[in-house]
Parts: structure tokens; C-alpha cells; sequence
């Protein structure tokens, strides 16, 4: 059953991002937040930075880059709540883990964003390896790690009654940490 | 050495990665071989009106099609040229998830038999991600990139469109990062057991044999 939440919550969420609304009044604007926010952390070093809707530009050299589908991190983000709600647990648990699962990808998208951004005015051929595979595996890697802490947090499940009868006289069960 | 064995897992995770890449990379023309023989299966049985061949250059697999086009006026070709459409797509931005497996399974403390074992099996259970990352981009580029001409015979409806769309955008962002950690994930429910405490405690001890 967790495995077909799990396929079903990341198709929907996945389709609902492609919506032609979603993207123009939610994923747009969000990448767009992605690039003014790395703009102004690059700022605080590098006052060349500009951020344009979703182009990253240095005014100096003019090289930039477009953050794209697939690089806000909202794809990530979308498998790791797919699992957490497929995962048992109360809600209060699930949204704590989605919050935390929000913060960690975009935290990482950022450091990715900002590599990428130099990495592309150092070398064009490391820029487009770091950017189509090593990058897409760590902030997918980012997920997975998150989503393991998450279920580390978790409260034990308690038994079900039938499972409590099969264990009864197992007193010197291994208590909770 | 960290004293979790989650902590010890990630962080083998993360150094291995850069082995599992390199190596990837440089073996990456023989590994995307197979994957380009069933890209060319697929495209040419499914898709015989469109598509004549799949050949593999490289890292690159290119798409040849039926399609009969004017040669770009700004080339060396004389004017008003024609030629075969063809148009590469690179194969290993959809399969970058082997080193990703790699490392993931490297880094969890199973013998090594089984790290091999479990590496060959889930390379083969990847296959089919590539092969539909390919096979949609190139069905992508002749509905949606290369004009009314080609995309009107290759007939498509507003729905198939829409679908196609769906499954490119499935196959290029969702599939070649979320399989091989799904197939770690069934290759290791041992060690998750061990990893997620939680998960041990959930089921009682009678259940799990402590």
C-alpha cells in the first residue's frame, strides 16, 4: 500500500507542476525567488551579480545562467514528499518532514545554483558535466538523506493487537532510545 | 570512523561518487551501448513510419529519420538541398543513475559478492530508464521541434501530445534520479531495517526474530 501512495502522490504532484497555470503563477515566481535569493547571497562577495526573473548574470563578464525546470529543485522536493506521505506517520510528522525535506533540498539547490554559476565561467565542459549528472545525483542523494533522518525522528509504530498477541511474554522487548 | 551507521553510510555514500562517476564516464560508451540497441528497437518497431535507424556516437545517439527536409541555407550545401533528418540526443543526461546505484550500494556493508551481485542486477533493471528518456526526447523533438510538417505525420492528437509531454518530462526529471534509489532501496530492506530504528521497533520482536 505504501508503494502505491507513494506512485500515486508522485505522479499528481509531478503532473500538477506541469499545469500551464501551476508553472506561470507558482513554479515561475518560485525559481524566480530561487535566483534573487542566490543573487543576493553571491552579492555579499561578488557585486557583479545580477538576477533577472530567472537568470543568474554576472554584469562584468555578461555569462549567465537560466535556472530551469529541473534545477529549482521542486522535482526533488516532489519525490522525497511523495515518500514521506507514504510513509506512516501522523501528519504533524509529515508536514515537520516536508518542511524540513523543503529547506535541505533548496539549501543544497542553492549551493548547486552558485557552483554551477562560477563553474560555468571557468570551464563550459565542467560546467555542463557538474550540471547534467554529478549535481542531479547529490541533490536526489540530499533527499534520500533527508527522508532517512526524518524516519529517525519518527515515534515507534505502535503494534497492531493481533502482532501484541503473537509477542506476548516478550517483556524484554528493546525499549524506544 | 562516525559511531552511527547511518552517518558511516553517508558519508561512504558521498566518497564513493567520485570514483562511481569517473569510472562511468569513461566506460560510458560501452555501457550506453546497450542501452542505444533498445532505444533502436524501439524507435524503429514502434515508430517505423518516423524513424529509420538509432546510431551511437559516442555519448551521443543519433536519430535518424524518414523525414526529407531542406539543408540549411547557411551551410555548404547548394541551395534549395535536401537531406535526411537526423539530430543527436545526449544518452547520459538520462543515465547518470548507474554511478548513483553504484555508490549507494558500495557504501552499504554487504559482502562483496553481493555488492556485485546487487550492482549487475540493478545496471540491468536500469536499462529501461535511459531507453525511455531517449525514446521520448526523440519522439519530442519530431512532435514538438522540428515543425507542422513532421509533427502532422507523425500523427499525434491533443491527448497523445499532452501524454508524450508528460512522459519526457517524467523521463528526464523524475525517472533517471528516483530508480536507482528505489532499486537500493529493495536491494537493502535488511540494512534499512538497521538503518531506521523505527522501522525495527514498529514490527514486535517475536516478528523480527530479536
Amino acid at each position: 500500500m505504501p508503494q502505491l501512495i507513494f506512485a500515486v502522490v508522485l505522479l499528481a504532484l509531478f503532473a500538477i507542476e506541469l499545469l500551464g497555470p501551476v508553472q506561470a503563477h507558482v513554479i515561475q515566481p518560485f525559481t524566480g525567488a530561487i535566483a534573487q535569493t542566490s543573487a543576493i547571497l553571491l552579492q555579499t562577495f561578488d557585486s557583479a551579480v545580477q538576477a533577472e526573473g530567472i537568470v543568474l548574470r554576472d554584469a562584468m563578464t555578461g555569462a549567465a545562467v537560466s535556472i530551469q525546470p529541473g534545477c529549482n529543485g521542486v522535482e526533488a522536493l516532489i519525490c522525497v514528499i511523495a515518500a514521506i506521505v507514504a510513509t506512516p506517520a501522523g501528519w504533524k510528522y509529515k508536514l515537520t518532514g516536508i518542511g524540513l525535506s523543503f529547506v535541505a533540498i533548496q539549501a543544497l539547490n542553492l549551493i548547486r545554483i552558485i557552483s554551477l554559476f562560477y563553474l560555468l565561467q571557468w570551464n563550459p565542459t565542467w560546467f555542463e558535466w557538474a550540471h547534467l549528472y554529478l549535481w542531479q545525483a547529490l541533490i536526489i542523494l540530499d533527499g534520500l538523506i533527508v527522508y532517512l533522518l526524518w524516519v529517525r525522528m519518527l515515534p515507534p509504530t505502535p503494534p497492531v493487537p493481533e502482532q501484541l498477541a503473537a509477542t506476548e511474554g516478550h517483556a524484554d522487548a528493546t525499549p524506544p532510545d | 570512523m562516525p559511531r552511527r551507521p547511518i552517518d558511516r553510510f553517508l558519508i561512504a555514500t558521498v566518497l564513493w561518487l567520485a570514483p562511481a562517476f569517473t569510472v562511468w564516464y569513461l566506460l560510458a560508451s560501452v555501457l550506453l551501448m546497450p542501452i542505444a540497441g533498445w532505444v533502436q528497437v524501439v524507435l524503429t518497431q514502434g515508430f517505423g513510419y518516423a524513424i529509420v535507424a538509432v546510431e551511437q556516437q559516442g555519448t551521443m545517439v543519433d536519430i535518424v529519420t524518414r523525414f526529407v527536409m531542406a539543408a540549411p541555407t547557411t551551410g555548404a550545401a547548394p541551395p534549395n538541398a535536401q537531406g535526411q533528418l537526423v539530430f543527436s540526443i545526449n544518452a547520459l543526461k538520462y543515465a547518470y543513475g548507474l554511478p548513483l546505484l553504484v555508490a549507494l550500494t558500495l557504501a552499504a556493508p554487504t559482502a562483496i559478492g553481493e555488492k556485485l551481485y546487487r550492482v549487475v542486477m540493478g545496471s540491468l533493471l536500469l536499462l529501461p530508464v535511459p531507453v525511455w528518456g531517449i525514446t521520448c526526447e526523440a519522439l519530442k523533438v519530431l512532435v514538438f521541434q522540428m515543425g507542422p510538417g513532421v509533427a502532422g505525420q507523425m500523427g499525434t492528437t491533443p491527448f497523445t501530445r499532452e501524454l508524450l509531454a508528460l512522459a519526457y518530462q517524467l523521463g528526464y526529471l523524475i525517472l533517471p534520479a528516483m530508480t536507482p534509489i528505489l532499486l537500493w532501496a529493495a536491494f537493502h530492506r535488511d540494512f534499512l531495517r538497521e538503518l531506521l530504528p523505527q522501522a525495527r521497533r514498529a514490527t514486535p520482536p517475536a516478528v523480527t526474530g530479536e
